[in-house]
């Protein structure tokens, strides 16, 4: 059995102008030890998603289908119950470490308090296993730093802070969003190994929320990309990078730098995707989509399975015979 | 005044920043304030129409020259302006506030008389004011747009808008003369003596003594002007506490916390009224102050001997040096109400005493 299930998850948010779809009938497994990357643009419904596996949607969000995790189903778990999953079961990391820790609290304070509540540990212990976590993370000095408060720190380290405080309750199941994303480009590289290391240390499972398929390429095993709130193409990173189906992942790599092209100036995909509450009915990236035909829109684009573990969503596909990517950069 | 300090300045490091130094500035820049206070208090009774030789001695009095001449002598009157305001700055520096023309006492003692009473009114009405606008703002946000936020929201507006002087006769004539649920006017029954003074205050002098019958009878005369008095601060209070709550409910770190699955009373307790605290302070402060300086209104109602009665007899009959006192005492009491709001800060804001 899968660590978790999701299956035709579908998020609504509360707009000014009505109930409007930010996830659309999501569906994807993730086995215990697995990193899978779900990647999209700015306003593609990642963070969503991660939310909605903790229940922290926004008041009045609507969910739909199914997220079983461990064989329990999430979706319309009361307060009580979220409260059992939260930072022990599933934790998660989010996306902007200068305002994910609070201002005011010691960062002992911040590090002890879930272990406290969810292992029934005293705080004297709490503390030592505070310690360790913040080795783990490397960050200098560790006793200092329980005693510190968050401004005395830099971006990176407070990610790191931030990471050492999710895993305090040994969590199956960690959501990063963007966790370097905020974060300069040697500081990023950092906190990637670090993942990588600690989900083999500690057994974890990771859904790493980016948009940069960059940086999902050296930890991922499996990849996700969403357009719209919608999946366009899943399967495993090593076969979506090297031959990706989809138009929108095309261009995704593309508009990723080179790091021996000299050319400074990425070829980003022009446009901008669908306002909240404006899909479209079949493809939502038919506007942007350079092999755009009439039969793109007006109907639901069924999937296509290149591979077992290879599916996307495109009625044309422009792809199907082109040569395999070079991977590695 | 209230600001945070600047990134900038937090890593300026080695800047030594404890509690000490830091009240101790603060003491240095009152006492700046004080005097700015006293040069702009004392050029205001200068430009007062009204020659106050003429409103203090009798009118045949006023036909003597000489005997005029003589009482602005005393008072520093015949002597240029200048001079006068330091005459006055070296009197108040010994505690020398003048002589009340009112009252033929010296100010000084006309204030330690009157502003104990005030004070003790106050203490107890901003006591009421924090346990009750605290605890309505904070149900009221976290039920936010349900029933008892509603409630709520009618019963602040109501205190809000409701004119004290209006509110002040209701409860009188209600819960003492229609139901006697308390004692009538003044600090404490008729023909009672009051104890000897310590502070002034009844309640603290009585117990001081060991009077407790005596104490519990000066509580009870204060509840009726007290509630009066709390209830414009229990709604600004809680209408306060709410808003600073609902803002600091969408900050990320609130989520984070939800997201460690610590149970809601522990992530509203600790990780949103905590930051809620730093403002609600500021304007429990500034009600504080505000009931410092006295109700006019309620002293009256209640025949509470207090600042406010003080200060509106000392305007009326043009009490120069009456007018004065006041008008220090009180900004003595919004600097130091200034002073105990930037202190209390720190101790809400444990980050601030971190370099
Ligand atoms: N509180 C909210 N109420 C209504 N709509 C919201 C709310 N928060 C976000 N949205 C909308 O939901 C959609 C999905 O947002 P989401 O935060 O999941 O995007 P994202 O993929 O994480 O983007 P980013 O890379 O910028 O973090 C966006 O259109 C966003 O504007
Ligand atoms: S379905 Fe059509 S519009 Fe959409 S990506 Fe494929 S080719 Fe482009
Ligand atoms: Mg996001």
């Amino acid at each position: 059995m899968a660590l978790l299930e999701v299956n035709n998850l579908s998020v609504q948010l509360q707009t000014k102008t009505g109930f409007a779809t930010a996830v659309d009938r999501l569906s994807f497994t993730l086995d215990t030890g697995e990193i899978l990357g779900i990647a999209g643009e700015s306003g593609s419904g990642k963070t969503m998603s991660a939310l909605t596996l903790l229940g922290l949607l926004p008041q009045h969000a609507k969910v739909t289908g199914s997220a079983k995790f461990d064989g329990q189903e999430l979706v319309g778990m009361t307060n009580k119950q979220w409260q059992q999953i939260r930072g022990k079961n599933i934790a998660m990391v989010f996306q902007d470490p200068m305002t994910s820790l609070h201002p005011m609290l010691s960062i002992k304070t911040q590090m002890t308090e879930h272990m406290i509540t969810h292992l029934g540990i005293t705080e004297k212990q709490a503390l030592v296993d505070a310690e360790e976590l913040l080795i783990d993370v490397r960050i200098p000095d560790p006793k200092k730093a329980l005693s510190s408060y968050a401004s005395q720190f830099s971006g990176g380290m407070r990610q790191r802070i931030c990471i050492a405080m999710a895993l305090a309750c040994k969590p199956k199941l960690l959501l990063a969003d963007e966790p370097s994303t905020a974060l300069d480009v040697t500081v990023q590289a950092g906190i990637l190994t670090l993942l990588n290391r600690l989900r083999e240390e500690h057994h974890l499972s990771i859904i790493f929320i980016t948009h940069d398929l960059g940086v999902l390429s050296s930890i991922t095993d499996k990849l996700l990309v969403l357009y719209a709130g919608r999946e366009v193409e899943s399967g495993l990173t090593s076969t979506i990078l090297q031959h990706p189906r989809h138009p929108y992942t095309q261009g995704l790599l593309d508009s990723l730098p080179q790091p021996d092209s000299k050319e400074k100036l990425l070829k980003s995909i022009a446009g901008f995707p669908p306002e909240l509450g404006k899909q479209p009915i079949g493809c939502a990236f038919a506007e942007r989509c350079k092999f755009a035909e009439p039969r793109c829109t007006g109907h639901e684009v069924q999937p296509t399975f290149a591979a077992d573990d290879h599916k996307f969503y495109c009625a044309v596909d422009p792809f199907a015979f082109t040569e395999s990517r070079e991977v590695g950069a | 005044m209230f600001g945070r300090r600047s990134p900038s300045e937090k890593s300026g490091g080695l800047r030594r920043n404890t509690l000490g130094n830091f009240i101790i500035r603060r003491i240095a820049i009152g006492i700046i304030l004080m005097l700015g206070i006293t040069f702009i208090s004392f050029s205001v009774t200068q430009l007062v129409p009204g020659d106050p030789a003429a409103l203090n001695l009798g009118q045949s009095a006023m036909s003597d020259p000489t005997i005029v001449a003589a009482w602005r002598a005393k008072y520093g009157l015949d002597k240029p302006v200048p001079e006068q305001y330091f005459i006055y700055l070296n009197h108040l520096i010994h505690g020398d506030l003048g002589l009340s023309q009112q009252s033929r006492r010296p100010v000084s003692t006309d204030l330690a008389e009157y502003f104990p009473a005030t004070l003790e009114l106050a203490t107890v009405a901003i006591f009421f004011s924090l346990i009750f606008g605290l605890l309505f703002g904070i149900i009221a946000a976290v039920t936010r747009n349900r029933w008892p936020d509603q409630v709520i929201r009618f019963v602040t507006l109501t205190g809000v808008s409701v004119p004290t002087f209006w509110l002040s006769l209701v409860f009188f004539y209600l819960f003492y003369f229609k139901l006697s649920w308390f004692p009538s006017n003044g600090r404490l029954d008729p023909g009672v003596d009051s104890p000897s003074t310590i502070t002034g205050m009844y309640t603290v002098d009585a117990v001081l003594h060991g009077q407790f019958a005596l104490a519990w009878q000066a509580l009870r005369h204060i509840m009726l002007p007290a509630i009066v008095l709390a209830i414009y601060t229990i709604a600004v209070l809680t209408r306060f506490t709410r808003a600073s709550i609902l803002e600091i409910l969408n900050n990320d770190y609130v989520r984070a916390a939800r997201a460690k699955g610590l149970p809601e009373s522990l992530v509203i307790r600790r990780h949103v009224l905590r930051p809620a605290l730093l403002s609600i302070v500021t304007i429990a402060g500034v009600a504080f102050g505000n009931l410092l300086a006295g109700s006019v209104l309620v002293e009256n109602v209640f025949s509470w001997p207090g600042i406010g009665q003080y200060a509106y007899r000392s305007s009326i009959g043009l009490d120069l040096p009456g007018i004065m006192g006041v008008s220090i005492v009180v900004a003595g009491i919004f600097i130091t109400m200034n002073l105990l709001v930037d202190i209390a800060y720190r101790f809400i804001d444990p980050s601030l005493r971190h370099g």
